[in-house]
């Protein structure tokens, strides 16, 4: 087994275990670092398929600025985690409808995904990330979606500052 | 040996850093004194208490390591480390001289950007995790300088990276013929505004101002963990102030002298404008610091590149123009500036 396989089943390993965590934990900000370091590790993973850019963007955007918004939202909501512990009830009504969503889902993953063959290649093929070409991709073949999707960004912000502003 | 190596360069680099930390304690200890009309510490190690920072480092490690008792224990202990290791990762990706550098990242400018956002997760869950209410406010001050500064500091650098069609600082500074800072003034200014809220200094250190909230998110911390904190600052000015350098100020280009001295001396210019800086302008409060991020800093950072992109697209030559019309609409701009606040 090659150093980066055992380095990406260590990587897969603590993703795994990080995501079950910010789902199962109660204290709410222990979801949140938990949320930074899963992250983190996932731009592990793209820095060990040679994709720097990638990696980078990662920790830019998941473990940086998406961290920043889940604190602010906690910070302006009314959070009832402490660090002395006590946490919040993460428990309702709903435990068998979600149940049954949670499992169908399983299944339809499972059902796609098993049967496939999946290529593992004992070491990524070393290529260089060329961050040139990437942007003379989007900008020059794809600018349409991306100007496409600029626009549902910039409609999204202006329908938030209609909505938080109503009171008026 | 060849495997060793690295690991050699890596703890000299580390060891150098350091000492010019060591340095600039001193030389922040002496210029405050001198703009507030003291001395500074004069006692240490006899010629001008050259000696007051390792005093002060031997004390933070003798110091005990105290855990609050409501603590959050794990993430206490945890967070000063979150801070400081991203930072000193950054110095990988900081080129001193086309010969020294560590290693020639295809996107170093981003590399540089990305780990330096840690510091604000490091300060959130520090202050978090102490489980003190001034900690809590210290932390959430900086959540929200951070996020609103982080934006201006990236878009000030997107003008330079559009003027040099790379994101490898070797590459940028080798593309400045001229140096930045005459092309782009207005992305220079509003780097340097916004790299002093990035590394937390007065007159933007909200997050940790002693005399409103003792100290912020670091109330609760003592001895070791204590220092982290404060030298994850100081890597983190060495970070940026390189990036000014490299950046701006044409990293180590310049006549007569070699290369390694330029960059040093640029280097100095910058930590001198930041020392000097903290001591003469009064804290800002922190309506003011947002009016300051997203009113003035965003805007012109988005004016920069709306005008270094239309002209990069219609003008073959387009460095006379740019420069030039930078300078009239920076000046137009500070000019209306005064005449609103007056």
């Amino acid at each position: 087994m090659s150093g980066q396989l055992l380095a990406f089943w260590a990587l897969s390993f603590v993703i795994l275990s990080g995501a079950l965590y910010i789902v199962m934990t109660k204290n709410i900000m222990h979801a949140v670092f938990m949320h930074l370091l899963t992250m983190s590790m996932i731009a592990a993973v793209y820095g060990l398929l040679h994709a720097d850019f990638m990696a980078a963007m990662q920790v830019l955007i998941y473990a940086g600025a998406v961290t920043a918004m889940v604190v602010f939202a906690l910070m302006l909501t009314k959070s009832q985690s402490r660090p002395d512990g006590a946490g919040i009830a993460v428990d309702n009504q709903q435990r068998g409808a979600s149940f049954l969503t949670a499992a169908g889902f399983l299944a339809v993953v499972i059902y796609v995904l098993v049967p496939q063959k999946w290529a593992v290649h004992e070491a990524a093929p070393v290529v260089k990330s060329d961050v040139a070409a990437m942007g003379a991709i989007i900008f020059k073949s794809y600018i349409l979606p991306f100007e496409v999707i600029s626009v549902i960004l910039l409609a999204a912000l202006i329908g938030v500052i209609v909505l938080a502003r109503k009171e008026d | 040996m060849a495997i060793a190596l690295p690991f050699l360069i890596a703890l000299a680099l580390v060891i150098f850093v350091l000492s010019n930390i060591v340095f600039f304690m001193w030389a922040e200890f002496k210029i405050s004194g001198r703009v507030a009309d003291r001395f500074g510490p004069m006692e240490t190690g006899r010629w001008h208490g050259w000696a007051q920072p390792l005093a002060d480092i031997l004390k933070f490690l003798n110091k005990e390591d105290i855990i609050p008792a409501n603590a959050d224990k794990l993430i206490f202990r945890v967070a000063p480390f979150v801070g400081f290791i991203p930072v000193v990762m950054v110095l990988a990706a900081i080129p001193y001289t086309n010969k020294i550098f560590v290693r020639d990242f295809d996107i170093a400018v981003f590399f540089v950007i990305a780990l330096s956002s840690f510091t604000f997760v490091s300060m959130v869950m520090g202050g978090w995790a102490s489980g003190n209410k001034y900690s809590l406010l210290g932390a959430f001050r900086a959540a929200g300088m951070l996020l609103s500064y982080e934006l201006p500091l990236g878009l000030a650098i997107a003008g330079v990276v559009m003027l040099s069609a790379t994101l490898s600082l070797i590459g940028i500074v080798q593309q400045q013929t001229v140096w930045n800072i005459v092309l782009q003034p207005i992305g220079f200014l509003v780097f340097m505004v916004a790299m002093q809220a990035e590394l937390q200094r007065s007159p933007f250190d909200l997050a940790v101002a002693e005399s409103e909230l003792v100290a912020g998110y670091s109330v609760e911390y003592s001895g070791m963990r204590y220092a982290m904190f404060q030298l994850g600052e100081f890597f983190g000015l060495w970070a940026l102030a390189s990036m000014a350098v490299l950046l701006f100020l044409g990293g180590w280009h310049g006549p007569y002298l070699p290369g390694i001295v330029w960059f040093f001396i640029k280097f100095y210019g910058i930590f001198l404008f930041l020392a000097f800086s903290r001591v003469s302008v009064p804290r800002v409060r922190p309506d003011q610091l947002m009016d300051l991020g997203w009113k003035i800093l965003l805007p012109s950072a988005l004016v920069n590149i709306v005008i270094t992109a239309t002209l990069i697209v219609l003008v073959p030559h387009y460095q006379v123009p740019l420069a030039v019309s930078e300078f009239v609409i920076l000046i137009a701009a500070l000019y209306l500036m005064r005449r609103v606040l007056k």
